[in-house]
């Protein structure tokens, strides 16, 4: 195990542009660290620069107490699953845990006991005759993880692990990886694009947006807190609600002007100008009064249900979150929402979050 | 639709292929292969006369010279099959004017024969750019009779087999080499393999259908060796360059004795199958 430090990381390609612009992380030992953000906005690059794939232009790795940033990728105490799971086709299961250990000159027994430990724990220990082909999707990740555990590497590196299985293998999946951390203790650093995946396996995420990282915190303090619009945008299904609003400072309140006219008093903020409302769907509710809407589309996904309405003058219609036991309007009716003010973020025209402050009734 | 109708459509659908298989495969094998054992001239109708073409073939000292020189003519195999494997690596490397080391390497491929057969006549003349070249590095003071000598000469030919056929195996090995998944060999450098350590332990089992594949096409287009020797040296020195195949062709076409050319080659083609055999039995993936 290691705590891993990234001090302005640097990518840029001899021929194009700079993909990584000064990366500043701090991983703690035995973390758990998800790194999401949309494609190509450089997270598996960053992976690949600190497994030692890809060349760093600037900036330091540390990887314990070690610069790692001129040590060869198989020195460097990392261990890598890749999103193809990149197993030896030619090789048993045996063959590919045991692969990497051989050329480290292990001794037999060590290979065979190492195999057996990792083995028995992705209950893979029935498999490892057989070749990559002849194993499912799910097989052939649990193979990739154990050839990363044999090694017993200081960090563990998944790059996007889950992206090609079915979504409810995938789900299975997230579970025993959790589990593999808890077992472990290892610090462990995840790429994926996919919010749930970031939501519910990171102790931290480091959203990542065009080279840069947004926002760094727990998956509740990112979805509560998002310093931002992207990151805002970014995690929570479905997105967030944006609304351009006017604000101007009322005592210890904000005053909005919601695009139709209402008005509403937001406690705690002190802004003002054109900014942006963002709201998450679960804080709209319909009412007997407030923001005039049009249903145009309910869908049922058997716990809740997402209302998209659609105000006047707004070309993106709001997402509302009901329960599967509220009752929805019909699509086409016109209805009334509320907004719940105090879960309301407040975006300035810079797109940075407008922090407010705690307040009450 | 009828079990009956499928079946109709289905010989309809093989019907071309198999018409085609017939008139320029099946029909010329067997037939071959029927007047291997008679005395046929082209005018006269064939005359059986069982197995006495292949005890001549066999008393003939110039068959048993023409298989050894065949049977030698197989060290082309692992030389071209290594060189296209090397030149195959050199060259999917992302280097500047790669492209046109590729399109080098294969333009011998597209040369027809006579046009190399011309060219390397003219390289191996006792005057000519090879012999010119030694002379100039000082390697040797008299020239060396690459087609004249009888104990290189079948080498001489070997190596324009190997120079023109290198191309065409650089191109198969590097198709293979490109399927090779890229990720794979970056688990292999995470697991502490070096440079040698992929190549040997990654790259050759992951191109052994590859290797396979190739093995097994120039086996067989060594030992059907025929247009190099006679467009070069017609078989001499001495017989030395006399192939199996330039044999048939000389008994066959020339001498018109049918027969004794078709026995020949039913005894290559046995030879062929055996060496195809052996290919599959020792370097086909064993599957698990």
């Amino acid at each position: 195990m290691a705590e891993l430090k990234l001090k302005q990381i640097k990518k840029t390609y001899d021929e194009g542009p700079t993909v990584i612009h000064g990366v500043d992380l701090d991983i703690r030992d035995g973390e758990f660290m998800v790194f999401v953000g949309p494609s190509g906005c450089g997270k598996s690059t960053m992976m690949r620069m600190i497994a030692g794939l890809e060349d760093i232009s600037a900036g330091e790795v540390w990887i314990g107490d070690t610069l790692a940033n001129d040590v060869p990728p198989a020195k460097r105490g990392v261990a890598m699953v890749f999103q193809s799971y990149a197993l030896y086709p030619h090789m048993t299961v045996r063959e590919n845990m045991a692969f990497g250990l051989k050329l480290a000159g292990k001794s037999k027994q060590e290979i065979n006991e190492a195999v057996t430990r990792a083995s028995d724990i992705l209950q893979i220990g029935h498999l490892l005759e057989r070749k990559p082909k002849a194993l499912s999707g799910g097989q052939r990740q649990r193979v990739a993880i154990g050839r990363a555990i044999v090694r017993k590497p200081d960090v563990f590196l998944f790059d996007e692990p889950l992206s090609n299985l079915d979504a409810a293998l995938r789900v299975q999946m997230r579970i025993e990886l959790t589990r593999l951390h808890q077992d472990l203790g290892s610090t462990m650093i995840y790429v994926t694009h996919d919010q749930v995946e970031a939501m519910t396996m990171g102790d931290r995420i480091a959203v990542f947006n065009a080279g840069r990282i947004e926002q760094v915190g727990t998956p509740l303090a990112l979805y509560q807190h998002p310093a931002n619009l992207f990151v805002a945008g970014f995690l929570g299904s479905p997105k967030m609600n944006f609304l351009p609003v006017s604000a101007s400072i009322f005592g210890h309140s904000t005053s909005i002007r919601l695009p139709g006219g209402e008005l509403l008093t937001l406690p705690g903020a002190r802004a003002e100008g054109e900014l942006t409302l963002g709201i998450r769907a679960e804080h709209l509710r319909f009412a007997e009064h407030g923001v005039p809407v049009t249903v145009e589309l309910v869908e049922h996904l058997g716990d809740v249900q997402i209302v998209y309405a659609r105000a006047a003058g707004q070309s993106e219609p709001l997402a509302v979150k009901l329960g599967s036991d509220s009752t929805a309007p019909a699509s086409g009716s016109r209805a009334w929402l509320a907004i719940d003010t105090a879960q309301c973020h407040l975006f300035g025209p810079d797109g940075q979050a407008i922090r407010r402050t705690e307040h009450t009734f | 639709m009828t079990s009956r109708k499928n079946t109709l459509q289905a010989w309809l659908f093989l019907g071309p292929a198999l018409l085609l298989l017939m008139a320029f495969s099946f029909w010329p094998v067997g037939f071959g292969s029927y007047l291997a054992f008679t005395q046929y001239n082209l005018i006269d109708a064939p005359v059986w006369v069982g197995l006495d073409n292949f005890r001549e073939l066999f008393a003939d000292e110039l068959f048993i010279s023409a298989l050894k020189n065949s049977a030698l003519y197989l060290l082309v195999v692992p030389a071209i099959q290594v060189l296209a494997l090397l030149l195959a690596v050199l060259v999917n490397n992302q280097l500047p004017g790669i492209k046109f080391y590729r399109a080098a390497y294969y333009l011998p491929v597209v040369t027809t024969v006579s046009v190399i057969g011309v060219i390397w006549n003219f390289m191996y003349t006792d005057d000519g750019a090879l012999n010119a070249v030694l002379r100039w590095l000082h390697v040797i003071n008299e020239p060396i009779g690459w087609l004249s000598d009888d104990r290189i000469a079948l080498f001489s030919v070997m190596f324009v087999t190997i120079w023109r056929g290198l191309g065409w195996y650089m191109v198969l090995y590097l198709a293979g080499l490109q399927s090779v998944p890229q990720d794979v060999y970056e688990a292999a450098v995470l697991d502490g393999a070096n440079a040698w350590q992929r190549f040997w332990k990654i790259t050759v089992p992951l191109l052994m259908p590859t290797i396979l594949l190739c093995s097994v096409m120039s086996m067989l287009a060594a030992v059907k060796c025929f247009e190099e020797v006679q467009i070069m040296t017609k078989g001499g020195p001495m017989q030395s360059t006399y192939t199996a195949l330039f044999y048939a062709y000389e008994f066959g076409i020339k001498s018109l004795n049918f027969g004794r050319a078709l026995a020949a080659s039913l005894v290559m083609s046995v030879f062929c199958v055996a060496l195809a055999w052996l290919n599959f039995r020792y370097l086909q993936p064993r599957k698990k």
